[in-house]
């Protein structure tokens, strides 16, 4: 890369003029040999450095906290640790700010006002809070009414989500629903052609092409440090070429900024575009002939004549480059390029843990993937194993619980539907107490009323339960609106025994131990909430464990159980296990279960890094025992044509600082949202300059963006880095909770959405929306906030 | 002798960021809030640089450049310093000793790469954050010029480490803050007059370049332009 020396300092010039104006005069230099008169007490005492495991999203970073006497004062990461390897991402490095947070809830806070607001809450005991919601769950038992228990969680790998499921289960409630939206899709896509229920791993390190399909792997993706290090191992080894990179999407995002070619394409057409690849590679016979043959079905035959007969059907080059807008000659390009790759490989668009995507486009991926040979080899679409403790064994309920749990999810979801869970559909349910109303309601690990894409029947249906309990470090959106508020503890005060995340083609799990002495506030964590909930209300068989370190204690008991893995360790010590196991014996480094919990204590964890590629059985679990190229599905996606009308396509999007719908309550990240246009603490829309000047928009300008049912004032960035007739928001900001830095700052373009669901997945369509833009404030100043 | 020197290899990195929060957090930056981090009031040693490219009409890229100080074999800084506040140590730290300072900031103007930042206030820390602040580093008065120091706190450590085990400092034993944390892996560090370490290496290679170099600053951090390795590593 060249940069001219002129542009360059230009480019520095508005940065140093900026910082040049504003307060002068002589006080400054009188002040500048005075020391701060803040009182300021280093640490004393002696250095120890502690393991434990990063929550500040899905990804499971093993980090070690740097302790001076009791104050932590520095997190890295582990650099035993398989998934983080001693590197951190930004919200990763800010933990400190989480943890030393001025706005931490220090108490549990019971609601005594109006929902909505903080100062409606009044400090209460734990006793006060665990005596009252399990008087509540009590009666409920004592009618015999256990599913009217409803259990909201954002995760499954951490122990205290499985605490209380556990729980749950013990209790006699169908109603364990998980919000997890950024996996849904990829998973459906997975379970329709494979007959698995996982969300594919994408092995991005093994890959020497990549077509990414919108996917910001490099920006939200669920495991963002591992990653981000497959992806440079990927582009600079010692041993294979260069990897390069394609993304295809409407906006140049960070992504897009790091690959070797942009391609910009109309929004909505990514699964057009990828079956427009896959009608090119079979049209010139570069496909995978063997696999299609011997592993597929549905390729020649089925609904339509068979995935063959669809795909030249209905995606002839013309009309995939009509609808894409990339010119023919490009999707050739494309297509040869990646079939002609020893390793080529295509990511679906996921933009971030709130937006998965939808399944039409990672279907049409995934079978693209399939076509090019690269299902379960390296270099392809892995399946991770389970890991053992993810799922409790089963006990024996009792006949109350029994009862309770026969009877419908009032999300309609779960094992016997595509979706894993349906927080729209429960928040329907919670409204109108149909099937059966609900008493009692946890919110655990995430936030529905910021999250949801239905806010208002979410924010209705929390004022229809009796009892909302949510547990959350700092106040969020939900806990604003709920009855108790439980205080949870950091992650660095805490146990937890965290299983991998997803997207990632191993088994790992890691262990946490409490970084200082005690806890700095009265906190707990939930899986000692929930173990004392079963105390209460006499569930203890279920969950015989004293407190959370029992807990982690036995789940360590059971991983030993498994007999497979080994302690985690550097990388010969990870290419040992793999030659050993890859020949058939187990070579764990530990004999015994104390030893296990002893090592893993060392070391930070436990994984198992062998992967056997092409072991059918366990990753083609359909019917067939066939990967199933669902003609029936591509005849309907090649039946809709989404088409934007009536406005500009609205595509969002979640900057690393604030994926997942956290980060914004840390002024750190708030100072980073998006280096490309130097953005920060506020919410911006990008639109295209023949898109601005059609609307009169300028840039830094005020603009309106309505949908149908709400409408949001957002700074105008006029960039070609997204395409005309689209605007293009970030998601993460304008919470109602969140403390001091995160209140009021920005706003929630999630709130423009209506609920719209996508056809085949019936998921809520993030995707779909048109927005009319326009002007809001031609002065320059910020007008009224809402219409 | 030795020059300690960086290598940041932009074919790997992913402008996530996280070298600009593990420094913060490393050397007791204090939080901003919105109204102060509007007026640039936010400091930060490191930061990504956005450099965009393609004119109207044709297709747009965007390439962002983490910029540390550059440590520069002929800093300009040391050269306008009134105060003798800032100086180039003879393993090529360019350092800034805040107590000299006298907030002039002739040496914000002269550096080429505007990586010097000057505290327009007292730094403070709302309760309990002071708590995770580092014994490692002083915290700076209003006033006063601050830098990249290529974590020269860590250095001593390592030094007094390598001294405790009885060896010289090997190749990794001194990392900043930055290169440790940095998720891609494409940060390094270490003796640029070493042929053996990784960074001589990288830096000889077909792909370094370095900021501006016709300035004749002498950069001590070394960029890895995107493309083909040329057996570099």
């Amino acid at each position: 890369m060249k940069i001219a020396r002129r542009k360059f300092i230009g480019l520095m010039a508005g940065a140093a003029a900026g910082a040049a104006v504003g307060g002068t005069g002589g006080r400054i230099f009188a002040d500048a040999l005075a020391t701060s008169n803040q009182p300021l007490y280093p640490p004393r005492g002696p250095e120890q450095f502690v393991l434990s495991v990063c929550t500040a999203c899905p990804g499971g970073c093993g980090v070690r906290a740097r302790r001076i006497g009791d104050r932590i004062v520095k997190v890295e990461g582990n650099p035993l640790h398989p998934i983080s390897g001693g590197r951190l991402c930004p919200k990763g490095q800010a933990a400190l700010q989480a943890l030393y947070h001025p706005d931490r809830l220090r108490v549990p806070l019971r609601r005594v006002g109006p929902r909505g607001s903080l100062r409606s809450f009044r400090p209460a005991t734990w006793e006060a809070a665990l005596a009252e919601i399990a008087s509540r769950l009590r009666s409920i038992r004592d009618e015999q009414r256990p599913e009217s228990v409803v259990l909201l969680r954002g995760g499954d790998r951490d122990i205290g989500t499985r605490a209380a499921r556990q729980f749950l289960a013990a209790f006699g409630s169908p109603n364990d629903i998980a919000f997890d939206r950024g996996n849904e899709a990829g998973a459906m896509a997975l379970f329709l052609t494979q007959g698995v229920r996982a969300t594919p791993a994408p092995d991005i390190r093994g890959a020497d092409y990549i077509l990414s399909l919108g996917s910001e792997f490099l920006e939200a993706s669920p495991a963002p440090v591992y990653s981000m290090r497959a992806y440079g191992d990927f582009r600079q080894t010692h041993t294979a070429q260069r990897g390069k990179l394609i993304h295809v999407d409407p906006r140049l995002s960070i992504t897009a900024a790091s690959a070797d070619e942009w391609i910009p394409i109309r929004p909505l057409t990514h699964a057009t575009f990828a079956l427009g690849i896959a009608a090119a590679i079979v049209q010139e016979g570069l496909y995978d002939r063997e696999f299609v043959a011997e592993r597929g079905t549905g390729f020649e035959d089925g609904p339509g004549g068979g995935l063959r007969a669809i795909l030249g059907n209905h995606f002839s080059l013309e009309r995939v480059a009509a609808e894409s807008g990339v010119s023919v000659n490009v999707i050739l390009r494309v297509a040869r390029e990646l079939a002609g790759a020893r390793k080529g490989l295509v990511l679906p668009p996921h933009k971030g843990p709130l937006l998965g995507g939808r399944l039409a486009d990672h279907l049409a991926v995934h079978l693209l993937n399939a076509l090019i040979g690269n299902i379960d080899r390296a270099g392809g679409v892995l399946i991770a194993d389970e890991v053992a403790i993810d799922a409790w064994p089963a006990d024996a309920p009792d006949p109350v619980a029994a009862a309770g749990r026969r009877q419908p999810r009032l999300d309609g979801a779960g094992s016997e539907s595509l979706l894993s869970g349906d927080p729209e559909q429960l928040a329907r349910a919670l409204s109108s107490r149909e099937p059966y109303p609900a008493e009692v309601l946890f919110i655990l690990g995430t936030d529905p009323l910021y999250a949801t894409a239905s806010h208002d029947a979410f924010t209705a249906a929390l004022d229809r339960v009796p009892l909302v309990v949510t547990f959350a470090t700092i106040a969020n959106d939900t806990a604003l609106r709920s009855d108790w508020i439980l205080p949870e503890p950091h992650f660095l005060e805490t146990w937890n025994v965290q299983t991998s995340p997803p997207s990632v083609a191993f088994a790992s799990v890691s262990v946490a131990s409490p970084a200082v002495s005690k806890p700095l506030y009265d906190t707990r964590a939930p899986a000692d909430v929930f173990l004392d909930l079963a105390r209460r209300t006499g569930l203890q068989r279920a969950l015989p464990w004293q407190d959370v370190a029992a807990l982690s204690r036995a789940e360590i008991d059971r991983l030993f159980e498994a007999r497979r893995g080994a302690i985690v360790g550097t990388p010969f010590d990870a290419a040992w296990v793999r030659m050993m196991e890859g020949s058939g014996w187990w070579a764990p480094g530990y004999t015994s279960a104390d030893e296990l919990w002893k090592r893993t204590g060392e070391t930070g964890g436990w994984w198992d890094p062998f992967y056997d590629h092409g072991d059918w059985s366990r990753v083609l679990r359909t019917p067939s025992g066939r990967f199933d190229f669902r003609p029936d599905l591509v005849q309907q996606i090649a039946g809709a044509s989404p088409a934007v009308t009536g406005g500009a396509a609205l595509i969002l999007f979640e900057p690393l600082p604030i994926a997942g719908g956290t980060g914004a309550e840390l002024p750190f990240l708030q100072a980073l949202l998006d280096p490309g246009l130097e953005e920060r603490w506020e919410t911006w829309g990008e639109v295209h300059p023949d898109t601005a000047s059609a609307l009169h928009l300028r840039n830094g300008s005020w603009m309106r963006v309505a949908s149908a049912h709400e409408a949001i004032v957002v700074r105008a960035r006029v960039t070609e880095r997204v395409v005309a007739g689209a605007v293009a928001i970030p998601v993460g900001l304008g919470k109602r909770g969140g403390g001091r830095w995160a209140e009021g700052v920005g706003e929630n373009p999630l709130r423009l959405l209506d609920g719209v669901r996508e056809p085949i997945s019936s998921l809520p369509d993030f995707a779909a929306a048109t927005v009319l833009v326009s002007e809001a404030s031609p002065t320059g100043d910020r007008p009224g906030k809402r219409s | 002798m030795t020059r300690w020197g960086m290598v940041i290899d932009l074919d790997r990195c992913t402008a996530c960021q996280a070298c600009v929060v593990a420094c913060q957090v490393e050397n007791n930056i204090p939080p901003v809030d919105q109204a102060d981090s509007e007026r640039g009031r936010g400091i930060s040693w490191i930061r990504l640089a956005p450099f965009r490219e393609g004119e109207h009409g044709t297709r747009p890229s965007l390439r962002l450049v983490p910029i540390p100080c550059m440590h520069c074999e002929r800093p300009p800084c040391v050269k306008v310093c009134p105060a003798t506040a800032t100086v180039i140590g003879h393993e090529g730290l360019v350092g800034q000793i805040y107590a000299r300072c006298i907030g002039c900031r002739y040496c914000t103007t002269a550096c080429p790469y505007t990586v010097r930042q000057f505290n327009w206030k007292k730094p403070e820390w709302p309760q309990p954050m002071q708590d995770g602040l580092s014994p490692d580093v002083s915290v700076r008065p209003r006033g006063v010029v601050e830098k990249c120091s290529f974590c020269h706190h860590r250095l001593q450590r390592a030094r007094d480490q390598a001294r405790m085990e009885d060896r010289t400092l090997r190749d990794g034993d001194y990392l900043p803050a930055c290169v440790e944390s940095c998720p891609a892996e494409a940060m390094f560090f270490g003796d640029l007059d070493d042929p053996r370490s990784v960074v001589a290496r990288l830096a000889a290679g077909p792909r370094a370049f370095r900021l501006l170099e016709e300035l004749g600053t002498k950069p001590k951090v070394i960029y890895l332009s995107k493309g083909e390795s040329g057996g570099d590593v």
